[in-house]
C-alpha cells in the first residue's frame, strides 16, 4: 500500500518508477543506462544501498566510465557526467520525497549536476509520512546535509505553468529494490 | 384570520421573539427601503420588531479609518441604546460584524462586559432568520433569476454562509452561482474614495461575473456594496441590477393592502 | 536596482492606476487564479496542521530572544558561524566583508526576500563582486533591473513573450517564446556561474534551534547548487525564522508549500546542519548565518507581534483582490500584498509605506488565508490609527495581565480567528491622549489630521440622537437622487454615481407607521 502510494506520488511528479525488482535486476537496469548516454556515470558509493548492491563493481565490470567521489579530478569531471546514481536513505509516500543523507562518499551534487538522476530505493526504507521521516532523522545525530528530492527540477516562473529541467536534473528514475528477493 | 383593513397582511400577530432593529446609518439615510423590507421580513417570520429611535451608527467608518476613539464613542452609545433587548438584528453583515469583531477591543474598563453582551446578541438579518429562528420560508414568492455576492465582513467575520441563498431558494428564485462570489466588490469604505480606480475595477470584475450568469439581479447583504456596484453600473451600463437581498425578498411578499377610506 | 524598502516618489494610487492600465500585466495576472484556492484547501484538508503551525509560531514569539540564543548555540556547536545584524547596513557589511576576505569574485544567490530587504546584491555589486540571482524568476527581474513582484513567483507580472525578450538580452541569439527552450537555456547559461562562484548566498525558510539545522526549499535546484558547490555559504535569516525543534518542520514545511503553491512538498528541500564534514567532497567549507533583526524584535510584546509569525508563503497575496489586480510593483516596497502593507511601515518604523495600510478594502481574505492565523486585516486597521501621528512608529508593549484571559488566547473562536494576546489587545491605547489638530509640519498628512478632526466631530454629533437627526435632514434637499459629480467626493464620483440621502429616512417612515395605525402600508 505504502509502496503504491509512493509510486503514485512520484509519478505525479514526473518520476519514472520501476520495480519492485531484485538486486540483480537493479544492477542490470543500471548497466543498461550506460548504453544510452554519453558522459561518465557519477555514483554515490557512500550510500548504504549502493554499496550493498555492489553497483560500483557491477558497472566497473561492464567497463562503464565511472566517476567516483574519491577521484582526484572529481570536481572537474562531475559537470560532464551524464547520469548520477544514488540511493535514498528514506522515501516518503505522502509527499513523494526521496531523502538522501550526504556524507563521505555520498556527495550532494551527484543527484544535482548530471541531467539524469537514478535513485535506488529499498522497499523497507519507504515510510508513510513526512512526519515519520523527520522524526526518524531527529532521533539520530544529523548529517551535514539531508537532501529531499521530489522529482525533476522544475519552475512555475514561466506564466505559472510547470516546466521541467531548470537547474537540476530534467529526468529522475527510481528503481524500487526488494533487497530480500 | 383575515387581515384587518389598512394593515399589511404579512404582519400577522407576532408569535415569535421581540427583536430590536439596528437599521444602520446607511440604510436609514440612503437606502430606507432596505429597512422597510427588513421589518416586513421579520414580521412575516413572526417577530415583533421594535425600533429604538435613539440609535445612530455602529462606528465602523471611524474604526476602519483608524479613529478608534471616535468609534468608541459611537459604540458606547450603541451599547446603551440596545442594552434592553434580547436580540438585535441588522440588515448589514458589516455592521453586525463590527459589533461582533471589534466592540470588545474598542471598549475597555467596566463597559467591556456590556460590549461583549451586545456582541453575543447582535445578528445579521438573513443569519437571524435562518440560523436563529430556523425560518427559511418567510412567505415570499419571487419568479426571478438571481446571483448572489457574498459581502466580505458578513462572510468572514460572522460566518454568514448560505443563509441568504436558502431564503432566496425558498422564495422560488432561480439561483445561479456567481464566479468569485467571495471576492470583494471593491467598496471597502474610505478605500473606495482614496483608491477609486481600483474600487471601480473591482466593481467591474464583479459586474462582469454577474453578467456572465444571465441573472436579472445581483443580490447582496450589504447596502454599501449595492450602492457601490449600482453606482458603477450606472456609468458603464453593464451587469444585472444590484439589490439588497432583503429588498428583493420583500418584493415577493404579498403586497400591502391599501387602507379603505 | 532597488534602494531601500520603498520606491520613492509615486504613490500607491498612481502606481495602481498605471497597473490597471497595463494590458500585459493584467493578462499575466490572470494566471494567479491558479493559486486562489491553496489556502482554502489547507484549511479544509488539514486544519490540525494549521492549528499546530499557529501554536509553534506563537511559542517562538513568546521567547524570541531565548530561541535565538539556543539556535546560535546549536549553530556554533555544528560548526557554523553566527553573525547578528541589527540593521540592513550591518548585515550588508558582514556579508561584503566575508566575500572580500575570501577573495570572492562571483556570488550565486538563491531566492531570499531578506536579501532583497537589505539590498544585498546591490552592495556586493558595488564592491565589484559579481552577484547572480539563480532562481529563474529572480534572474528574469535581475536582468530586467526590476524588483520581484511576488515572493514566491518573482516575475509573475511578466508574460512569456516578455520573458523571452528579457532573457534574449543575455543570449547569443533570439530565444523562442517556448517554456522548455527557455528553461533549458537558463540551465546552460547559469551553470558556469554555479561552478565558478566562490560564495553561495541563500535565505532560510526555517532554522531549528535544537539541532542548528537550516532549511531551504526550492523547486528548481538553485538553492541546492548555491549551498553545495561554492566554498562558502552565507545564509541570511530574518530572526523570526527560528523554530524550536527539527520535528516542527513536519508541520511547517508542508504548510508552507501547500499554502504557497498547493504542492504537498517543494521539489527540493535541503536540511543543512553545519558546513561539510571532513572527507565530504562537496558542501561548503564554511557556513555563516546572519541573524537579521531590522526592528523585528521590537515588535515582540506589542499588538503587532503576530506579524512575526509569517512564514512567507504568499497566500495572502494570492487571495488579495487588490494584489490580484495590480501586482507587487504597485506597492513600491520589497514586501507586497497584505503582509507587505503591514510589514513595511513596521520594519521601517514609519519611515516608509505609511500609505500602504490604507490601500486595502479590508475584505479580510488575507486573514482567512493566512495559514498561521495572522489577523492581517486587523493589523492594517491598527496601523491606520497608529500612523496618524507623524514621526517614528514605535508600537507600545501590550499591558500584561490585561483583557485577554489565559483561556482566550491561543484558541480559535468560531468565525473569529486565532485569539492571541496581540490580537486581543485594545484598539484604544489605555491612558493615551491623542492630540487633535492640523499638523503643518507634515503637509502630506494634513488631510489625515483633518480627517481626525472630522471623525472626532462627527462621532460626537452622532453619539447623540439629536445630532444624528439634525444631519439627516439633508435628505430633504437631496431627495435620494444619484449624483454624477460631487466636489469633495470626486474619489467616488469620477468612476461611479453616488446615491444621496433619501427624501424620507427609514426612521421617518417608521415614525409615520407607528404613529398612524390606520394608514400603515407596510
Amino acid at each position: 500500500m505504502v509502496i503504491e502510494a509512493l509510486r503514485a506520488a512520484l509519478e505525479a511528479n514526473t518520476v519514472g518508477v520501476r520495480g519492485p525488482m531484485t538486486p540483480a535486476e537493479a544492477r542490470a537496469a543500471l548497466g543498461a543506462l550506460d548504453d544510452a548516454e554519453s558522459g561518465p556515470i557519477a555514483v554515490s558509493p557512500g550510500d548504504p544501498l549502493v554499496a550493498e548492491l555492489g553497483v560500483v563493481e557491477h558497472l566497473a565490470g561492464r567497463g562503464a566510465d565511472l566517476l567516483l567521489p574519491d577521484a582526484p579530478d572529481w570536481r572537474d569531471r562531475l559537470p560532464q557526467a551524464a547520469i548520477g546514481v544514488t540511493a535514498a536513505h528514506l522515501a516518503v509516500a505522502d509527499t513523494g520525497s526521496l531523502a538522501h543523507i550526504c556524507g563521505p562518499g555520498a556527495p550532494r551534487a551527484v543527484s544535482l549536476l548530471p541531467p539524469v538522476h537514478v535513485c535506488l530505493v529499498a522497499l523497507e526504507t519507504v515510510v508513510p509520512t513526512f512526519a515519520e521521516a523527520v522524526a526518524r532523522f531527529a532521533a539520530e545525530p544529523l548529517p551535514s546535509a539531508i537532501t529531499w528530492i521530489g522529482g525533476p527540477s522544475r519552475t512555475g516562473d514561466l506564466e505559472m505553468v510547470t516546466t521541467l529541467g531548470v537547474h537540476g536534473p530534467s529526468r529522475v528514475e527510481v528503481l524500487l529494490v526488494d533487497t530480500n528477493a | 384570520m383575515s387581515p384587518e383593513p389598512g394593515l399589511d397582511p404579512n404582519r400577522r400577530r407576532p408569535d415569535g421573539p421581540t427583536v430590536a432593529l439596528f437599521v444602520t446609518c446607511v440604510v436609514d439615510q440612503i437606502a430606507p427601503d432596505v429597512g422597510v423590507a427588513a421589518v416586513r421580513l421579520l414580521e412575516a417570520a413572526g417577530c415583533r420588531v421594535e425600533f429604538p429611535t435613539a440609535q445612530t451608527c455602529c462606528g465602523q467608518p471611524a474604526a476602519n479609518a483608524g479613529e478608534p476613539e471616535a468609534a468608541g464613542r459611537l459604540a458606547r452609545h450603541m451599547i446603551d441604546v440596545f442594552a434592553p433587548y434580547d436580540a438585535v438584528v441588522a440588515p448589514s453583515g458589516s455592521c453586525a460584524a463590527m459589533v461582533h469583531h471589534s466592540y470588545d477591543r474598542l471598549i475597555s474598563g467596566p463597559d467591556r462586559v456590556r460590549a461583549e453582551e451586545l456582541s453575543a446578541k447582535t445578528f445579521e438579518l438573513c443569519q437571524y432568520l435562518v440560523d436563529e429562528l430556523g425560518c427559511t420560508d418567510v412567505g415570499a414568492r419571487l419568479d426571478a433569476t438571481v446571483t448572489f455576492h457574498d459581502a466580505c465582513h458578513g462572510l468572514r467575520n460572522l460566518g454568514i454562509g448560505d443563509a441568504p441563498r436558502r431564503l432566496l431558494t425558498a422564495a422560488g428564485v432561480t439561483l445561479v452561482d456567481l464566479a468569485d462570489s467571495e471576492t470583494c466588490c471593491g467598496f471597502g469604505g474610505t478605500f473606495s474614495l482614496e483608491y477609486g480606480d481600483l474600487a471601480a475595477a473591482l466593481a467591474d470584475d464583479k459586474l462582469a461575473h454577474a453578467s456572465a450568469t444571465g441573472a436579472e439581479f445581483l443580490a447582496s447583504g450589504d447596502s454599501a456594496c449595492v450602492a457601490h456596484l449600482e453606482g458603477r453600473r450606472r456609468r458603464t451600463g453593464s451587469g444585472p441590477e444590484p439589490i439588497h437581498v432583503a429588498e428583493l425578498l420583500a418584493r415577493g411578499l404579498p403586497a400591502p393592502v391599501s387602507p379603505t377610506p | 536596482m532597488s534602494h531601500g524598502i520603498v520606491t520613492p516618489g509615486a504613490t500607491f494610487a498612481e502606481r495602481s492606476r498605471a497597473a490597471l492600465a497595463d494590458p500585459e500585466l493584467q493578462g499575466a495576472l490572470t494566471n494567479l487564479h491558479r493559486r486562489l484556492d491553496t489556502a482554502r484547501a489547507v484549511a479544509e484538508t488539514s486544519p490540525e496542521l494549521k492549528d499546530r503551525a499557529s501554536s509553534i509560531r506563537r511559542e517562538v514569539l513568546a521567547d524570541l530572544d531565548g530561541w535565538l540564543d539556543r539556535l546560535a548555540a546549536s549553530l556554533e556547536r555544528v560548526g557554523a558561524v553566527v553573525h547578528r545584524a541589527s540593521t540592513p547596513e550591518e548585515a550588508r557589511s558582514v556579508v561584503v566583508a566575508l566575500a572580500r576576505e575570501r577573495g570572492v569574485s562571483t556570488v550565486v544567490k538563491s531566492k531570499s526576500m531578506a536579501t532583497e530587504e537589505i539590498d544585498l546584491a546591490d552592495a556586493l555589486e558595488r564592491a565589484d563582486i559579481e552577484t547572480i540571482e539563480t532562481d529563474l524568476g529572480e534572474y528574469i527581474v535581475q536582468v530586467a533591473d526590476e524588483r520581484p513582484s511576488h515572493m514566491i513567483t518573482p516575475a509573475i507580472h511578466k508574460t512569456l513573450d516578455t520573458i523571452a525578450e528579457v532573457l534574449t538580452t543575455r543570449a547569443d541569439g533570439p530565444l523562442p517564446t517556448d517554456r522548455e527552450a527557455l528553461a533549458a537555456w537558463t540551465h546552460d547559461h547559469l551553470r558556469p556561474a554555479f561552478l565558478r562562484a566562490e560564495m553561495g548566498i541563500s535565505g532560510v525558510n526555517f532554522a531549528a534551534a535544537d539541532t542548528g539545522t537550516i532549511t531551504i526549499v526550492t523547486n528548481e535546484g538553485n538553492g541546492r547548487l548555491c549551498t553545495s558547490w561554492p566554498r562558502t555559504h552565507v545564509a541570511v535569516m530574518p530572526v523570526e525564522k527560528v523554530i524550536p525543534r527539527l520535528v516542527d518542520l513536519a508541520t511547517l514545511l508542508p504548510l508552507l508549500t501547500r499554502s504557497a503553491t498547493g504542492q504537498a512538498m517543494s521539489n527540493y528541500l535541503s536540511m543543512i546542519t553545519g558546513p561539510r564534514r571532513d572527507d565530504e567532497m562537496d558542501g561548503p567549507d564554511e557556513l555563516h548565518v546572519v541573524f537579521l533583526d531590522n526592528n523585528r524584535r521590537a515588535l515582540v510584546g506589542t499588538a503587532y507581534e503576530d506579524m512575526l509569525a509569517c512564514i512567507r508563503c504568499g497566500a495572502c497575496l494570492n487571495v488579495c483582490p487588490v494584489y490580484r489586480r495590480v501586482s507587487g510593483h504597485a506597492y513600491g516596497a520589497v514586501y507586497s500584498g497584505p503582509m507587505g502593507k503591514v510589514l513595511t511601515p513596521l520594519l521601517s518604523q514609519g519611515a516608509e509605506g505609511r500609505e500602504l495600510p490604507h490601500a486595502s478594502s479590508l475584505c479580510g481574505a488575507c486573514t482567512e488565508a493566512c495559514p498561521v492565523e495572522i489577523p492581517l486585516a486587523d493589523l492594517l486597521v491598527r496601523l491606520r490609527a497608529d500612523l496618524r501621528e507623524p514621526g517614528v512608529l514605535r508600537p507600545a508593549p501590550i499591558a500584561t495581565g490585561g483583557s485577554s484571559s489565559p483561556e482566550s488566547t491561543g484558541h480559535r473562536l468560531p468565525g473569529e480567528g486565532f485569539a492571541t494576546r496581540a490580537a486581543a489587545a485594545p484598539l484604544v491605547p489605555q491612558g493615551a491622549h491623542r492630540k487633535v489638530g492640523l499638523s503643518f509640519a507634515h503637509l502630506s498628512f494634513a488631510h489625515l489630521s483633518f480627517a481626525h478632526l472630522a471623525f472626532a466631530t462627527w462621532s460626537r454629533v452622532w453619539a447623540s440622537p439629536g445630532g444624528y437627526r439634525a444631519t439627516s435632514a439633508l435628505g430633504r434637499l437631496t431627495k435620494g437622487r444619484w449624483a454624477r459629480r460631487l466636489p469633495g467626493l470626486t474619489g467616488w464620483t469620477r468612476t461611479r454615481d453616488l446615491p444621496l440621502p433619501a427624501a424620507r429616512s427609514f426612521r421617518e417612515r417608521w415614525a409615520e407607521r407607528t404613529n398612524d395605525p390606520e394608514t400603515r402600508s407596510w
